[in-house]
This record gives structure tokens, C-alpha cells and sequence, in this order.
């Protein structure tokens, strides 16, 4: 019911503002452009705000009604419910404890598998022939410390010269089942 | 080419996010995912704009399983290859390689997962970039979901499974004392 309300309170302000420009022959926001202004020569600080030579401002002057919904309200256009309420959807890391998004992975564990990934890839010597005329068969990837393959001609071996990572199990494909 | 027909695919993407790629017109849209496409293809993990590369998570699909379900001697998935590869090597991988290795697994051939946003790193400094990284499956490189853990050895499954065992011992126990 209030997220109906929402939606159509929503739709009419932004109904408003697109059929505002029929009715006043100026659109109910202004621009403003201080780059005129820099021959007061202020070097501008390197900040995150966005470039500053255009703003919007109000034209018209709220009223008084319309400033207290803004200020006090539970609405979600209320500034604080818009900026005061903490954030409910961050997860924390099982495996190392740093804070993510929910629905989005690990930024810390995957930096690591990046890294790796990258090295792994760089360890195929043959930079032509990984970007032209791609190897036809699987390429294996086979650490110092891992079994020596049989050099047959279904696999493509790459030896990397360094030690398997204690994180990087050499099964690739687990039986999922954590109950057991 | 309409007899080519795949089963439901199990990847979607809503339709009105395509317009998003058409920015340049169909042609345009066309050549992004054609590029898409073969940087997937030849390294198997890559990274990049959830809408771009997560409506190419289609047409790999759909390219891998025409691949399965025809064969290299069939002309129309042969001018859907020709059309949708731009590198002629990796027609020969997706014969060669992902045919074998897929040859046992039904639906999706691909996984694609959310990478952390990076806020203030976009143009618009208040607006976020989603990316994603989109991954051929059984890949050789690390899982980037970590192995599954064991957790039978917690305190609570023990005392769990304790309490499990007394209480059948108990029920047999009254079963037999009732005959
Ligand atoms: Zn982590």
C-alpha cells in the first residue's frame, strides 16, 4: 500500500517537472556557471565533489509544508531517511573477515585469485600462439610440487617453476556436500 | 537457420536491459558482443560491465550448445560460428575443447559473479559501475568460490548428533518395553 503511494507520488513529480516546461516558458531549475568566475584566480582543491561549473538550484522557493516533509518525514524523498539510516545489506567474509556487499564476492579473497590467475597466464610462454592460433587442446597448468603428467598429445602442459598454493587445492571440480 | 533450435536456455536477461547496448545501432551491438566473445573464449576468465558481458553469457551459451547438438558438419551452426567468432582458431577450441569437456553437463556452461563496486572510481563520481567476472566452467585457474568447508566437526552438529542418537536408542528402548 505505501510503496503504491510512493511510486505514484514518484510518477507525479516527475510528470510535473516534464510537463512544467509547457507551462512556464523557463524550466522550474536554472543553471548556474561560476567558470566565469576564475579570475579570482582560486586554484579549485582536489576533491571528490564532481566538476563544480555547473549546478542546479531552485528557482522557485519551497514552501514551508514541503521543507518539513523534507526534513522530518519517514518518506523516502526525507533527507533522513535518505542519508541517516545505516546500511543493512553488508555481509562479512567467512574465510577472512572483511566486510562485502551483499550479492557481490569477497574483494580481499579475490585479489589474491586475480594475482594468481594473472601469473598463471603469464607463465604460458608463448604469447603468440595463446592470441593467434590458439592450442587445441587443454592446457594444464602443473606446479614443482604436483605429479608429473604423461607428455601425451590430449593436454597441453605448462610448467610453472614455483610451488602450488596451500589455498589452491589441486581438485578443481568437488563433490559439493558439506553435510558429510 | 529457424530449425536451430536450442532448448531454454538457463541464462536470462530481461529484455529492457538490452537497450543499453545499442548504442550505435545493431551493427555496433553486434561487434561488442563478437569481442566479448573471443576474449571469453581465449581466456576463460575475464571481467568487465555486468550489461555487456552479462548478455554475452547467452550467446556463449547458445553457441556451445548448437556446437554439442550438431556437430562441425552441419552448415547453419557452422555460418553462426562463422558469424559470431571473429578469430577462426577459436571455432577449432570451441570444437576441440569445450565440446569434450561439456559433453557430460547440462545447463549453464558458464558462471558469472558480482566483483565489489568500486565507489568514485566511475566518470560520474556518484553513480556505481557494476562489474562482473565471467568465467568458462571447470576452468584450469583457482575457484574463485572457495572449497566447500566441513562443518561436522562444530560443537552444535556434535551435540546435535548426540542428542539424535539417545533419542532413538530411548524410542527403541519404550517400543520394546510396551511388547
Ligand atoms: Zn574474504
Amino acid at each position: 500500500m505505501l510503496a503504491n503511494i510512493i511510486a505514484r507520488y514518484h510518477f507525479l513529480t516527475d510528470q510535473l517537472i516534464h510537463y512544467s516546461r509547457f507551462f512556464f516558458s523557463s524550466p522550474t531549475f536554472a543553471l548556474i556557471n561560476t567558470s566565469s568566475s576564475s579570475s579570482t584566480l582560486i586554484s579549485p582543491s582536489t576533491s571528490c565533489l564532481p566538476d563544480m561549473s555547473i549546478l542546479l538550484t531552485q528557482k522557485h522557493r519551497a514552501t514551508v509544508e514541503r521543507r518539513r516533509i523534507r526534513r522530518h518525514s519517514d518518506l523516502p524523498m526525507s533527507l533522513m531517511s535518505r542519508i541517516g539510516t545505516p546500511r543493512q545489506d553488508l555481509h562479512q567474509c567467512l574465510e577472512c573477515g572483511t566486510w562485502h556487499e551483499k550479492k557481490t564476492i569477497c574483494g580481499n579473497c579475490y585479489d589474491r585469485i586475480k594475482k594468481e590467475t594473472q601469473s598463471m597466464k603469464d607463465s604460458f610462454a608463448n604469447k603468440d600462439e595463446f592470441n593467434y592460433n590458439h592450442p587445441q587442446q587443454e592446457v594444464v597448468y602443473v606446479y614443482n610440487n604436483d605429479n608429473k603428467l604423461t607428455d601425451d598429445k590430449t593436454k597441453r602442459i605448462v610448467e610453472i617453476p614455483r610451488e602450488r598454493p596451500t589455498w589452491f587445492s589441486k581438485n578443481l571440480i568437488p563433490k559439493i556436500n558439506t553435510t558429510k | 537457420m529457424s530449425n536451430l533450435s536450442t532448448k531454454a536456455l538457463r541464462v536470462t536477461v530481461p529484455h529492457a536491459l538490452r537497450s543499453k547496448l545499442t548504442v550505435g545501432g545493431q551493427s555496433e551491438r553486434h561487434e561488442k558482443i563478437k569481442s566479448i566473445l573471443g576474449e571469453l573464449f581465449r581466456h576463460e576468465r575475464i571481467e568487465g560491465y555486468i550489461r555487456t558481458h552479462d548478455e554475452t553469457r547467452q550467446y556463449a551459451e547458445r553457441l556451445i550448445e548448437l556446437a554439442k547438438k550438431y556437430g562441425d558438419r552441419h552448415v547453419g551452426t557452422m555460418q553462426l560460428m562463422d558469424y559470431w567468432i571473429a578469430d577462426k582458431d577459436l571455432i577449432h577450441k570451441v570444437f576441440k575443447v569445450f565440446v569434450p569437456r561439456y559433453a557430460n553437463t547440462l545447463g549453464p556452461y558458464t558462471n558469472a559473479h558480482r566483483l565489489p563496486i568500486e565507489y568514485g572510481k566511475h566518470e560520474h563520481i556518484f553513480k556505481q559501475r557494476q562489474n562482473i567476472v565471467l568465467e568458462m566452467k571447470n576452468n584450469p585457474y583457482p575457484r574463485i568460490i572457495p572449497d566447500p568447508r566441513n562443518y561436522s566437526n562444530i560443537l552444535t552438529n556434535v551435540l546435535l548428533n548426540e542428542a539424535r542418537k539417545e533419542y532413538r536408542n530411548e524410542k527403541k528402548l519404550s517400543e520394546k518395553t510396551d511388547i
